[in-house]
């Protein structure tokens, strides 16, 4: 038998300011309790999270983009989704100075990267219509019952 | 603009009204806002008493009702630059022998980070060279944080001196884990333990 909702969405639009990222952890961080990921799932999605936001502010910044970053949340019945938008020009993954520094230590975007990948059960960057890179989180979940 | 503090040229955002989200905006000279809008049919009451937490923090005031399936807007409150913080972070520094010793209580972010260079820009420019920075008040890390640290790793490093870490927690453990950063900082479960004979460098 379908439920009633079988997706549900909350859209939140930031000015993109590198304060405006806790408010979106603080509001994600309770759409994923109220969906029961557990408290450690919680904390990895905010870090994940935090990490989009992050690099979506930072290339607003760095490009003097005054548009709005938006972030979706979606609730499906097996996973919720996090989707960050930005308008920024993609990140040059191909300049080694993203990479090392002369020291050989990792960029901040390379442990963004590391952590993206590592803390959530899927990553993907895809090409905004209109220009711009949506980062898309994903996280399992048990399917709700009812 | 200057880092670290709330960008004021949102003050043209309400120019931009044409989204459907909000309560139809005004001629009045707006905050800066943050725009939510939850879908018709989603099952959402923890929300609302979300956002009501969010503005307790003086991160903003719900401007319009926000009935479950409605939207609605929230201007921030515009009180000085440093005022009302979103996310908060204290530092506490103290000496132990020859050892500078930071206790960081909070979250750092992208934010807040800025804070905690400068403090150890500080440090290496007054020639303290042996650092610990206590992470056990700290509730939230990311890689804005892990890059504030190692570039002070760099900059003691580059006067012979050590930067060590205390931290226990298992949430912020992880993260240094992932980036395989536990073997670049030597951690240690207390102050006492870093600031012990030999338990500073690596």
């Amino acid at each position: 038998m379908p439920t009633v909702a079988e997706s549900a969405s909350v859209d939140l639009e930031i000015p993109p300011g590198s304060a405006y990222v806790a408010v979106v952890r603080l509001v994600i961080a309770a759409l994923a309790r109220g969906a029961g990921l557990d408290e450690e799932a919680v904390e990895e999605l905010k870090i994940a999270l935090s990490e989009a936001c992050t690099n979506a502010v930072l290339v607003h910044e760095e490009a003097s983009i005054d548009e709005p970053v938006s972030v979706r949340w979606i609730e499906e019945p097996g996973r919720v989704l996090v989707e960050v938008a930005d308008r920024g020009p993609a990140p040059d993954a191909s300049d080694p100075a993203n990479e090392f520094d002369s020291q050989g230590f990792s960029s901040r975007m390379v442990m963004s990267r590391v952590l993206l990948e590592a803390l959530i059960d899927g990553c993907e960057f895809v090409a905004r219509p209109g220009g711009g890179t949506i980062t898309r989180l994903v996280v399992g979940r048990e399917p709700q019952p009812g | 603009m200057r880092g670290g503090t709330i960008p004021r040229q949102q003050q043209a955002h309400h120019e931009r009204d044409g989204h459907g989200y909000g309560d139809g905006g005004g001629d009045d000279p707006e905050p800066p806002v943050i725009r939510s809008r939850i879908a018709q049919n989603s099952p959402f009451p923890f929300v609302q008493a979300q956002l009501r937490v969010a503005n307790e923090r003086s991160v903003a005031r719900i401007s319009t009702p926000a009935g479950v399936g409605g939207s609605y807007t929230m201007p921030l409150s515009a009180e000085d630059p440093e005022g009302g913080p979103i996310v908060e972070l204290a530092l506490d520094v103290h000496k132990t022998g020859s050892l500078s010793v930071v206790d960081v209580k909070g979250e750092i972010d992208v934010y807040t980070a800025p804070k905690l260079r400068e403090k150890l820009i500080e440090l290496v420019s007054e020639g303290s060279y042996n650092v610990v920075v206590n992470l056990e008040g700290v509730d939230f890390l990311d890689s804005t944080g892990l890059g504030v640290l190692v570039g002070a790793l760099k900059r003691v490093k580059a006067h012979d001196g050590t930067l060590s870490l205390v931290c226990t927690q298992e949430k912020i453990l992880k993260i240094f884990k992932i980036t395989g950063l536990t073997k670049v900082f030597p951690i240690h479960d207390s102050v006492e333990s870093a600031s012990a004979p030999g338990g500073e460098g690596a």
